[in-house]
């Protein structure tokens, strides 16, 4: 049994770019765990979409055994957490693993605004902070500069904190010794009823799906019959294990571990980020506390470019949700674009992350509609429908009112965006909660907001207007009444279901005058003029027409030009390929999420 | 499209075969053709090219002996820079090695309005040369300079007559459409009317495509030239039609215009998938193989590097088409005639032939699914669609 007096859980917060990989590397390689060699395989992120994006979905852990200089060995148990707002309960449930967390900053360009909505997460679990100013190295570096700033944005004590570079390795060992003696070790009674928390989990084609725990109370060996408290399903444990990096069988986890445990679990479904594990024989008399089910909030129609790739979009979804029980499917189908799948999703970057990758691992030609919330809908007879996508709603009149979700928004962002980004929420239907200024020129606003507004382009507006520096977190906060209505939008004359969207009546007006506008950008000319229109019941509220084309032919074709247009010809059916038909109006991919681009 | 029920130039049949030789020499360079061609400084090499051609011919025509010989065209560059005894040398070579030819085998020269002077149309006869395609491109003296023909090349409608009194079979005539800072742009050009009356049996207009590696196309991306508007265009090509078939042409294929029994027999072999062998810089063959399928070749376009090639050396590109690609081919290059494409070769492609009904861009006459005019001006349209399975 390793003492847990000398075991230390944290994870690493750090905005992108500020170097959070390259540390995690020296870490591990000043604990024996990797070779420099090995360290550009960047070990923690897995997947290379989230190396790509530098963006970590999924979490992760290492064991590792480190010599203080006291002479004696510790274990440190590195904790990678995901990185974004769609993930803000997955990074919660990460934090609640650990005892503490280094907070790493660029000695060069201080606190960054992501990096403020984890540090509230990591002090509202009452981690112990480490501050640590990487890139010392730097020229531009400002350490005295940046101490002040984490002082006074976070209100942390920054006096002590490290100087690193991870790039030479400058500071590491000062660092590993201040994480030694900082944060305190887990509160653990291995003689307790088994309390484990389950931070991820995840699909294992050997193993079925394999469950990162953190153990706070008992023992947890194979061959127990372990119970998921929140989901009421019982296993048996077949195996328990840690990364260092590479997986290893261990004979049991203690109180106070991190590690990885598995039991022919088949759905991923019944092990929950968030629940807590026990012993079926001897179980504990609470939960750990802060279990949630996580609901998608925004879902988007995914539709094969060839409806002959349906079965294969089946598949592949089926072989994702292996993966990620936060995505939810079901079959929906078309009049414009065939049959596809209703997708839910944590948010926009999470479905983006899904597009992509069934896209790129599953080589797939997708089509994506624009991203819907989920409504209830009041009906006159007093029953209530709960509709995920705008071509569902009923036309007016036949419904007594519309909840829309709302979220509460915490925006983080230096003061001399304040006005324009506060008119911007205002504009999304905003209402103002908090504005709180610190010392250093940093702003945060709160407001509580629909997230069908947030859905439409909201994130990309509020980076383009505030340069970057801002960011947003935001976390569900129950329905409300609003007066919203459905646009169509018709094509030729036809409404084309997969383009309608949910607006509020007062900026109804004005989107569909948009939508209309922008798809005349990206709708190519035909041989036929094409009218697009968009309408609120029989109401025609805008219309654009792209023009026909009046000609489209090569003139010359002798003997060697039929080579040259034969390679055009196939180049242009790769451009058609990812057209979709509409009647008798070829569209393309970006057609449909044309409303993105209306401000 | 009203079309004239062409059937006195019999299509090509299976095993019927047409031979081009490439001539790349010019008086100067036209800026916008993006021909393989060079300029002759001085005179070109008149007998170490027509070495090479003979060369390249003894090489590849045994293969293909077994042919019926339809067609020779000489075409450039200039061919008619070149010494008609030369021309007379490469026309008995090509037909002594074939057995078999058509009872009218066609041979076409392509002329500069300069070159066809009596002296030179005379030898081109007495070669065995029977048509002579002129290079007038307009009659507009304004088009002319912006196209940098002037008068140095010749005028047109005196060549068309010179050679209507040599006793040509047939003359036909280049006209380019669309010259920027030509006539009225809207109205026809008066020329395509004049140049109808003047005595050719057969006109090809084209409209005037600006390429990206010649002089028309660095000036188009330096915005020095503005080509005309598509709508302006369009309009061109739809009074030229009208006015051409108004003087009893038969519009037969995107930019051929024929009086009956007049359609080039050559030029029609590469819209009907038949075979032609192509010799001299840039020269383009197609030869099916025993599959079904069909090779397409292409020479090197530099005059140097071909004067010094042996066998392959003069091959730049090779393209392979299996039985079913070559039958897509044969449908687009098909919708580009006016004779369309024969209803048994659509049977598995009804959406197709619906679609073309339907969007007015091909109709059903008789056994053949005919393009309309609006099918020509889509014709690029009709090609995506027809190869997009």
């Amino acid at each position: 049994m390793f003492p847990p007096e000398r075991i230390r859980n944290f994870s690493i917060i750090a905005h992108i770019d500020h170097g959070k990989t390259t540390l995690a590397d020296r870490i591990l390689e000043r604990c024996g765990a990797i070779t420099a060699r090995e360290s550009h395989n960047q070990m923690l992120d897995n997947m290379d979409l989230e190396r790509e994006r530098g963006i970590t979905i999924k979490a992760q852990s290492v064991q590792l055994h480190y010599k203080a200089n006291d002479g004696l060995v510790y274990q440190l148990n590195l904790i990678d957490t995901p990185g974004h707002v769609d993930f803000h309960y997955e990074v919660s449930r990460s934090l609640a693993a650990c005892e503490g967390a280094l907070l790493v900053v660029d000695a060069a360009q201080g606190v960054e605004a992501q990096t403020l909505a984890n540090v509230y997460v990591a002090l509202d679990n009452n981690l112990a902070i480490v501050p640590v100013l990487n890139k010392i190295d730097l020229p531009v570096a400002r350490p005295d500069w940046v101490k002040q700033q984490i002082e006074d944005t976070i209100g942390l004590d920054a006096t002590d904190a490290l100087l690193v570079s991870a790039k030479t390795g400058v500071g590491i060992d000062e660092m590993l010794e201040a994480l030694v003696a900082r944060i305190p070790p887990p509160a653990a009674n291995r003689d307790k009823p088994l309390r484990a928390l389950i931070f991820d989990s995840w699909y294992d084609a050997y193993r079925g799906v394999v469950v990162l725990v953190r153990v706070f109370d008992g023992q947890l060996r194979p061959g127990q019959k372990l119970r998921f408290m929140a989901t009421e399903v019982e296993y048996d444990c077949t195996f328990v294990g840690v990364r260092r990096p590479a997986t290893v069988e261990v004979e049991g986890l203690d109180a106070g571990q991190v590690g990885i445990v598995a039991g022919q679990i088949k759905d991923i479904a019944h092990a929950r980020v968030g629940d807590t594990v026990t012993d079926a024989d001897n179980p504990c008399e609470a939960p750990l506390p802060g279990f949630k089910t996580v609901k998608p909030m925004v879902f988007a129609g995914l539709f094969p470019v060839d409806a002959g790739d349906y079965q294969d979009l089946k598949d592949a979804l089926g072989k994702l949700v292996l993966n990620d029980a936060s995505v939810t499917y079901e079959p929906e189908s078309s009049a414009a674009l065939g049959f596809g799948f209703r997708t839910g999703f944590l948010g926009l970057l999470h479905m983006e992350i899904i597009q992509e990758r069934l896209e790129r691992e599953f080589n797939l030609e997708l089509i994506t509609t624009a991203p819907s919330v989920r409504y209830r809908i009041h009906l006159n007879d007093g029953e209530i429908l709960e509709v995920d996508n705008p071509a569902k709603i009923p036309d007016i009149g036949r419904f007594e009112s519309i909840e829309e979700p709302i979220i509460t928004a915490t925006v983080h962002l230096p003061q001399e965006y304040v006005g324009p980004i506060m008119q911007l929420c205002e504009e999304r239907r905003g209402v103002q909660k908090g504005l709180h200024y610190d010392h250093s020129g940093r702003v945060r606003v709160v407001y509580e907001m629909p997230l069908g507004e947030v859905v439409f382009g909201f994130y990309d507006r509020l980076k383009t207007m505030s340069r970057g520096y801002a960011s947003l977190d935001y976390e569900p906060a129950g329905h409300r009444i609003s007066e919203l209505v459905r646009i169509d939008v018709l094509i030729n004359g036809e409404r084309v279901d997969a383009l309608s969207i949910v607006s509020h009546k007062d900026t109804a007006y004005h989107r569909g005058v948009e939508l209309c506008n922008k798809m005349k950008e990206v709708v190519p000319r035909q041989m036929y003029d094409v009218a697009i229109q968009a309408a609120i019941g029989s109401r025609i509220i805008s219309r654009v027409t792209v023009k026909a084309m009046r000609k489209d032919v090569t003139a010359k074709c002798y003997g060697g030009d039929i080579s040259r247009k034969k390679k055009l010809l196939n180049k242009q059916k790769e451009g058609k390929r990812r057209m979709k038909a509409v009647g008798s109006v070829e569209l393309p991919q970006e057609a449909f999420l044309s409303i993105l681009k209306v401000d | 499209m009203a079309t004239i029920d062409e059937r006195l130039v019999p299509g090509p049949v299976p095993g019927d075969l047409g031979v081009y030789v490439h001539f790349p020499w010019c008086r100067h360079l036209c800026p916008y053709c993006d021909f393989p061609v060079a300029v002759a400084r001085g005179e070109p090499p008149h007998d170490a090219y027509a070495a090479a051609i003979l060369a390249e011919l003894a090489e590849r025509v045994d293969a293909v002996a077994d042919r019926r010989l339809v067609s020779i065209y000489f075409g450039g560059g200039t061919p008619s820079l070149w010494r008609p005894d030369r021309l007379a040398a490469v026309v008995d070579a090509v037909t002594a090695r074939f057995a078999a030819r058509a009872p009218r085998l066609e041979i076409t020269i392509e002329a500069n309005p300069a070159d066809c002077t009596p002296p030179l149309l005379a030898a081109w006869r007495a070669a065995g040369i029977d048509r002579v395609s002129i290079g007038v491109q307009s009659l507009d003296p304004r088009e002319l300079v912006a196209l940098g023909r002037d008068h140095r090349m010749g005028d047109g409608a005196a060549a068309i007559a010179a050679a209507r009194a040599a006793g040509f079979a047939s003359i036909s005539a280049d006209l380019i459409l669309g010259v920027p800072g030509g006539t009225s742009p809207i109205e026809l050009p008066p020329h395509v009317a004049t140049i109808a009356a003047s005595g050719v049996d057969h006109l090809s207009v084209y409209e005037l495509t600006i390429e990206e590696r010649t002089m028309f196309g660095k000036r188009a991306r330096a915005g020095e030239l503005v080509p005309l508007d598509e709508d302006t265009l369009a309009s061109l090509y739809e009074a030229t039609h009208h006015a051409l078939a108004g003087h009893g042409f038969e519009h037969y294929e995107i930019s051929s215009y024929a009086r009956p029994g007049q359609r080039a027999i050559h030029n029609s072999l590469y819209w009907r998938g038949a075979e032609f062998l192509g010799v001299g810089t840039g020269a383009a063959s197609f030869l099916r193989d025993p599959g079904g399928g069909g090779r397409r070749v292409t020479n090197v376009r530099s005059a140097p590097k071909y004067l010094a090639a042996r066998g392959d050396e003069r091959v730049a590109e090779v393209l392979t088409s299996d039985a079913a690609e070559l039958a897509d081919d044969l449908l687009w290059l098909g919708f580009r005639t006016s004779d369309g494409v024969a209803a048994g070769a659509l049977a598995d492609r009804p959406d197709l032939v619906e679609w073309l009904v339907r969007s007015d861009l091909a109709t059903l006459v008789g056994d053949r699914v005919q393009p309309t005019l609006r099918g020509f001006l889509y014709a690029d349209q009709v090609a995506t669609r027809a190869v997009a399975r």
